[in-house]
């Protein structure tokens, strides 16, 4: 009795924080080569070759994929002007099957900023101001991914991943802080564009005290480019608009800049679903395995 | 959480104007047209992708992804 108690808390607490095994145990294959924290390297066998589709530093000592952001600027500034088809084909892979489920869902520095929300300080509500500040990231995609790593390999002759070497806190804090502290060679070559990046994630990790996961909503370009397919995604939270009274309640209950639900700025979080007293909400997923019985007994 | 009810739904339609409600309507009829093209988009896209990652495999571009992504990146540790 007391057992079959225990087991119906414990997958009732598996049911509650699916999202967050989800994100954990997504952060963990990306980073399973645990040798490598030890050691202060890298691996460098042949799973490099695929990308993860969330945000990852492929120089974190314990990635065993490489990052699809990371990548696609290498490709955009290589010297023999390729088209990535590889990367390309890769990411719209992900986003056609995904979207942004990979940002709510798949991303380990999302899981960093959201757990950093979860400590009880004063927090900045979305606004005008928040919905404004979430083109940012558009930008960031087209100059820093984009516009700079291209007209450089173009018009300079030269490659720069830009946004990696200036902005990306996923790399300070996922490569860059592991892997000074314990290769005391790269140590020696701290300089001042170390400090500017270290500067950033610092900014980015307070802001994440007051405001909830500001890089996802204002600067990532991964979330900006799987943005694009966020309403024709196979995986996303769709509303059944039979049982829908156009309350707004899903939108008033979402942490993140949406008008609507799986619109570009949704993470397919399920905090509308939950919100919502009609039951009008449901992600695709359940909903294919919720009809696979009867479908099954159809063909019968 | 409550069940969804039918009574409500009812309230709630009632309480929104003519117009409200024939937009609403309008837009419902939209969306179920747009939800039923969406997995078709979806997996057309997809098969276009599988298509690109294999072109690209076959053009060398994964051993180029393999080459940078298995040394250490000096611009991401914000050393390069």
């Amino acid at each position: 009795m007391q057992k079959n108690r225990l087991f119906s808390g414990a997958s009732l607490w598996l049911l509650e924080h699916k999202r967050r095994l989800v994100q954990l145990l997504a952060a963990l294959l990306y980073n399973l080569n645990l040798p490598g924290f030890a050691s202060a390297s890298i691996y460098q066998g042949p799973l490099k070759a695929i990308c993860v589709p969330g945000l990852n530093c492929y120089s974190c000592p314990g990635a065993l994929g490489a990052c699809p952001i990371g990548s696609l600027q290498a490709a955009l500034g290589a010297a023999d002007r390729k088209l990535p088809f590889y990367i390309v084909g890769t990411l719209l892979a992900f986003g056609a099957l995904l979207g942004r489920t990979v940002c709510g869902w798949l991303c380990p520095f999302g899981l960093i900023q959201e757990l950093l929300d979860k400590i009880p300080l004063p927090k900045l509500r979305k606004g005008t101001w928040s919905r404004t500040a979430s083109w940012g990231k558009y930008a960031v995609l087209a100059v820093t991914v984009i516009g700079i790593p291209l007209g450089l390999a173009l018009f300079g002759s030269q490659s720069l991943p830009f946004f990696c070497a200036y902005l990306c806190p996923a790399g300070t804090l996922e490569a860059g802080l592991p892997l000074l502290a314990g290769n005391e060679g790269l140590r020696t070559l701290i300089g001042g564009q170390f400090f500017l990046k270290f500067a950033v994630l610092l900014a980015l990790l307070a802001i994440c005290l007051f405001v909830y996961r500001p890089f996802c909503r204002f600067l990532c370009p991964l979330g900006a480019l799987y943005s694009f397919f966020n309403r024709t995604a196979l995986l996303r939270y769709r509303v059944d608009h039979s049982r829908c009274t156009h309350c707004g309640s899903c939108v008033q209950e979402c942490k993140m800049d949406v008008t609507a639900v799986s619109d570009r700025e949704c993470i397919q979080c399920g905090a509308c679903a939950r919100g919502c007293e009609q039951r009008a909400i449901s992600f695709t997923l359940t909903d294919m395995l919720k009809n696979l019985p009867e479908r099954s007994r159809e063909t019968r | 959480m409550k069940r969804p009810d039918d009574s409500s739904r009812q309230s709630a339609n009632q309480s929104a104007s003519r117009p409200a409600r024939q937009a609403a309507r309008q837009s419902t009829r939209q969306a179920a047209r747009q939800n039923s093209r969406r997995p078709v988009v979806a997996l057309a896209l997809l098969a276009f992708a599988l298509l690109l990652i294999a072109w690209g495999v076959v053009q060398g571009d994964a051993l180029d992804t393999l080459h940078k992504a298995a040394l250490i990146c000096f611009e991401c540790i914000g050393i390069g």
